[in-house]
């Protein structure tokens, strides 16, 4: 039976469920089978976030209150299967600004 | 499926890589048959997934795809992927026999174009395996772009506990994941796949996939009953899509009762075609959704919506017509008829007394509260007898009316009421009580009842129900009457005619409910419910088939539209002349297990479900006077896709049937079963390869801690033409690196890690991703943290001096630790060999674990009699690999590639020739003796 690991809860807004001495820091982070499974569900605040504009992926990370290590997998899930694409050149720092792939339908 | 036939081949290659691929190719260029079998559903190995090939950089996918497409089209080799060898054992001539497994696709390989579109819509994410698990893949997928065969696959895993527990063959996993898509009129649609009633489900249905939902081992259930409640009335409130009717297939068909049953079979039945007309008894279609269960629980307007939408499939439902003549049905020229009528019959006491004015039937109550006829119960005492749903809806609902005192007389304890816990929970908050281990003897009262004698009860052993039985208690009779007021009366809510006849003190008689069928001329079981082939549900006239309460006495609504669903499917068999085989309506997989599903993370983040306990909050807090509003608040679409977002995808594929819609070749098949056969082989040749070293095995270097610590494998997919990112940019927050590190012999020439071994490839595939990262981010420093280089191999030194030449730092120094800051980069820690051996410390923004490799000999299992012997390091051993490279210590088996120890690409495929060898000169022999 894994570890059940307490961090805040996402970025609805609910309470944090931290429970003190319950997860050792270093499980702090979330199982890359539970970031991914998120996908489909953080389309939605992602493409709200992009439809001012491009962005960075720290930008999306500061926009929809999520890690940026797990903004990751969810912007190039995004992109491999057509809701995103990069703009071509990377910004001065070093950074992708990512975009909308309007669709013909809409 | 199990095909009997017995196949024959030369030989049986194990494993598709490029020692496997070489060894098929040869044996068949040589005129042997030979059967591949490749576990993953491309073959292809580890290979094909490198961005190039040192030392000369070729493009690992471009020489790796012609070979692949060439064992795949060979004349003389038969190549199986998403296959496995289940056994062999040794057949008594020099050769093998070996049981094969094809694993079911979900997916016709011959009509599937490749197109991607199942991927495109599927609901379901889960990491990559095909790029080392940086990117999500869907559970409808195709591996990679140069796979080949070049054919989706589906993981089904199992049936998910949701929908394997949903007695209305609901696909409940699948809804959930539409919700969490966003997707939520394909979620409406996908519940009226099974049944037309997704808002009484919604709010109504006892939910027992919730019950069996993995995600309450953690921290409480997936809240899947309300997330059918918001997409039904989403669907509702966006004025719902029109439903398509098929055209008329000419036929009619009779159902008798408008309950769950009944509905859901004219549902289904009316989009297959028929012309189907619904005949109940009562002023209004719904069976008890309309009649009996409280508005509190089911608002009126939530059971005529989904009604009004059945109706708008076709059906057509006459009410006030009680059907007393099934054959005249038939005479009516309706083909089939299915009865559906419920169980509307109340079960009496049996003591003397109960037809005293003042002891009423729950049903007649509750029918009468819910048609706003109902009797005064203002300020009386109101006893109600049984532990049922029935019996909890009829104390409500008295409250609600006004009774001043409402009690719950039940023969048992709570343990054994089979009323829902939190139903009983939610009455005990209204201000129900209840009295248990007590049944009434009888009712008294002169002119109309007055009290009502009961016999303390206690349990005895457990009758054929499971529940313990009941029996009289060895303690004096006690009396229940008006003068156990208490209070003062409640205010009632509506307004409600006097109970003619009745005093201070009523009984509700909830003893149990039997069907009602007498004269329809149907044989019936000792119950009184109608007796139908279980399987089938057709009576014993061919016609008439019966479904829902009416044959198996009371039970939930699920149920019911379960057994509607049946009946439809059933009838239409029936009326095409088809065997009445129910394969078409059972799951093909097996559930679940939870304790796997728990199992594939190695944590969980805590999230709670949307709110915890009662739902019915109005009624937690009874205040003021209760009415019959609804009690549970509408779910809105935070709390929808919070709760959905809870799912744990258990069976991978969760059945939404999205791909199976938009595949233009009509190819997805969610019930296909896999195909098993066994083959004769002369000789078995085993290729299965290497595993990476677990990186995470060694924790002082941070591997699925630190966000920008990767392994070998990963920076190979980020290099390659079908990278999954847009270019070599950091797993921590997507910037391209500048300064990237490499740690050579990670988990290889370490005996801390057990593995003693030189992995043989990280050296130089670390130099080649040198040369690479050089070429595609110019401005980026490697340095290479080494023991000592080992690049032996034609053209391997100079590759390694090529690398120095391009500007690719080498520091000798075994990395003792790494530690993250806060931007993400990496400190390491290493004592500098060549400056003196102090501790230094260097900032890199990407840190590459050059992994090792370890042994993959899981395939002896597969041996039956005796199994190939395993050498000292764990790889499967050779007799002699100086003087007979390939054989194995068993005759007929051999060894090719990297399964017998790390080798390069081009050693794994000389390997494999020799192994080829091999296996044709024991082919020959077994010729030459047979």
């Amino acid at each position: 039976m894994p570890d059940v690991i307490h961090t805040p809860l996402c970025a609805a807004g609910h309470a944090d469920n931290r429970v003190a001495g319950h997860a050792p820091d270093h499980l702090a982070d979330r199982d890359v089978r539970e970031i991914i499974r998120d996908e489909h569900l953080m389309r939605r605040p992602i493409l709200e976030a992009l439809a001012e504009g491009p962005l960075t992926i720290p930008q999306i990370a500061a926009a929809i209150g999520r890690p940026a290590h797990e903004v990751v997998y969810w912007v190039m899930g995004m992109r491999k299967y057509g809701h995103l694409t990069e703009i071509k050149e990377a910004d001065d720092e070093g950074f992708y600004l990512y975009k909308i792939v309007e669709k013909e339908d809409g | 499926m199990t095909d009997d036939s017995v196949r024959e081949y030369d030989a049986l290659v194990i494993g598709g890589g490029i020692a496997g691929m070489e060894s098929a190719l040869k044996l068949g260029d040589m005129g042997y048959r030979v059967i591949l079998v490749e576990r993953d559903s491309s073959v292809g190995g580890k290979m094909v997934l490198f961005s190039k090939v040192f030392p000369t950089l070729d493009c690992a996918s471009c020489i790796s795809t012609p070979k692949m497409g060439a064992v795949v089209h060979h004349p003389s080799v038969t190549a199986l992927t998403y296959a496995e060898v289940e056994s062999i054992r040794g057949n008594g001539k020099g050769g093998f026999r070996a049981k094969i497994r094809e694993k079911p696709r979900y997916v016709d390989e011959a009509a599937c174009t490749g197109c991607r579109q199942c991927e495109v819509v599927c609901n379901v994410a889960v990491p990559d395996e095909f790029n080392a698990g940086l990117i999500s893949r869907r559970a409808a997928y195709i591996p990679f772009p140069q796979a080949v065969p070049k054919k989706a696959v589906v993981e089904r895993a199992g049936v998910s506990p949701c929908t394997f527990n949903c007695p209305a063959g609901v696909k409940a996993h699948g809804y959930v994941a539409l919700v969490r898509s966003g997707r939520y009129e394909e979620a409406f649609n996908l519940v009226c796949e099974a049944t037309p009633l997704v808002g009484v489900l919604g709010r109504a249905c006892y939910a027992p996939c919730e019950t069996e939902c993995t995600r309450g081992v953690l921290e409480g259930p997936v809240s899947i009953r309300r997330l059918k409640r918001f997409i039904a009335d989403r669907h509702y409130a966006d004025g719902g899509s029109a439903v398509e009717i098929p055209p008329p297939n000419g036929k009619k068909v009779a159902i008798v009762g408008s309950g769950p049953a009944g509905l859901t079979a004219a549902w289904h039945l009316a989009r297959s075609g028929y012309e189907v007309k619904v005949f109940e008894a009562a002023s209004r279609p719904g069976g008890m959704l309309s009649t009996a269960l409280p508005a509190f629980r089911l608002p009126d307007a939530v059971v005529q919506t989904d009604i009004a939408k059945i109706v708008s499939s076709g059906v057509e439902i006459v009410t006030d017509t009680r059907v007393e003549d099934l054959e005249a049905l038939r005479d009516m020229g309706y083909a089939a008829v299915l009865v559906a009528t419920g169980t509307h019959r109340s079960t009496r006491l049996g003591v003397p007394g109960e037809d005293l004015p003042g002891v009423l039937k729950a049903l007649d109550f509750l029918r009468a509260a819910r048609s706003g006829e109902a009797l005064d119960v203002r300020g009386k005492e109101v006893v109600i007898v049984g532990g049922g749903n029935v019996a909890i809806d009829a104390a409500r609902t008295a409250l609600r009316l006004g009774a001043a005192r409402v009690q719950v007389v039940y023969r048992r304890s709570r343990d054994e009421m089979p009323a829902n816990p939190w139903e009983i929970d939610e009455a005990e908050r209204e201000g129900v009580r209840f009295v248990y281990l007590a049944t009434p003897t009888r009712c008294v009262g002169d002119g109309c009842v007055e009290s009502m004698v009961c016999q303390p009860m206690e349990l005895g052993e457990a009758d054929e129900s499971g529940r313990r039985r009941p029996t009289p208690a060895d303690a004096d009779p006690f009396v229940l009457d008006a003068a156990c007021l208490l209070e003062e009366p409640r205010e009632a809510s509506v307004g409600v005619p006097d109970i003619e006849g009745a005093g201070g003190f009523l009984v509700i008689v909830a003893a149990g409910l039997t069907a009602d069928v007498d004269g329809l001329g149907l044989a019936l079981k000792p119950d009184g419910t109608v007796e139908t082939d279980p399987v089938t549900l057709q009576t014993a006239v061919p016609y008439i088939f019966a479904a829902g309460d009416v044959v198996d006495g009371p039970s939930s609504i699920a149920e019911a539209a379960g057994r509607g669903r049946r009946a439809a499917y059933m009838i239409n068999r029936w009326l095409r002349g088809e065997e009445l085989d129910p394969t078409g309506l059972g799951d093909v997989l097996p559930v679940m297990d939870k304790t796997e599903v728990l199992e594939r993370q190695e944590s969980y983040r805590k999230v709670e479900p949307w709110r915890t306990g009662p739902l019915h909050t109005g009624a937690s807090a009874v205040a003021g006077p209760l009415d019959f509003s609804e009690l549970e608040p509408p779910v809105t679409e935070e709390e929808a896709l919070h709760s959905a977002g809870r799912c744990l995808d258990c069976g991978v594929c969760s059945e939404c049937r999205q791909c199976v819609a938009i595949c233009p070749a009509d190819c997805i098949d969610l019930r296909m079963s896999g195909r098993e056969f066994e083959a004769e082989v002369g000789a078995v040749i085993l290729a299965t390869g290497f595993t990476l070293f677990p990186a995470d095995a060694k924790p002082q270097y941070g591997y699925g801690r630190y966000k920008n610590v990767i392994t070998g494998m990963q920076m190979d997919r980020l290099l390659a033409p079908t990278r999954p990112y847009n270019d070599v940019v950091r797993p921590g927050d997507g910037r391209i690196p500048d300064n990237i590190a490499y740690i050579l012999c990670t988990g290889s020439r370490d005996e801390t890690v057990g593995n003693p071994l030189c992995s043989q490839i990280c050296c130089m595939y670390s130099i080649k991703q040198n040369q690479l990262i050089m070429g595609a981010l110019p401005l980026a420093d490697v340095t290479v943290y080494y023991m000592d280089v080992r690049s032996v191999g034609k053209g391997y030194d100079e590759f390694y001096e090529q690398a120095k030449a391009m500007g690719a730092g080498f520091v000798r120094g075994r990395i003792s630790d790494i530690t993250e800051k806060e931007d993400g980069n990496l400190v390491l820690r290493y004592e500098d060999i060549e400056n003196g051996g102090g501790m230094v410390e260097a900032e890199h923004d990407l840190v590459v674990l050059a992994v090792g490799v370890q042994p993959s000999a899981d395939v002896r299992s597969v041996f039956l009699d005796a199994a190939p012997s395993l050498d000292e390091y764990l790889y499967l051993g050779e007799a002699d690999e100086d003087l007979d490279p390939g054989s194995t210590d068993m005759p007929g088996v051999f060894v090719a590639g990297s399964a017998a120890g790390a080798k390069d690409i081009p050693d794994s495929i000389l390997h494999a020739g020799a192994a080829v060898a091999q296996a044709a000169a024991h082919i020959e022999k077994g010729r030459e003796t047979a």
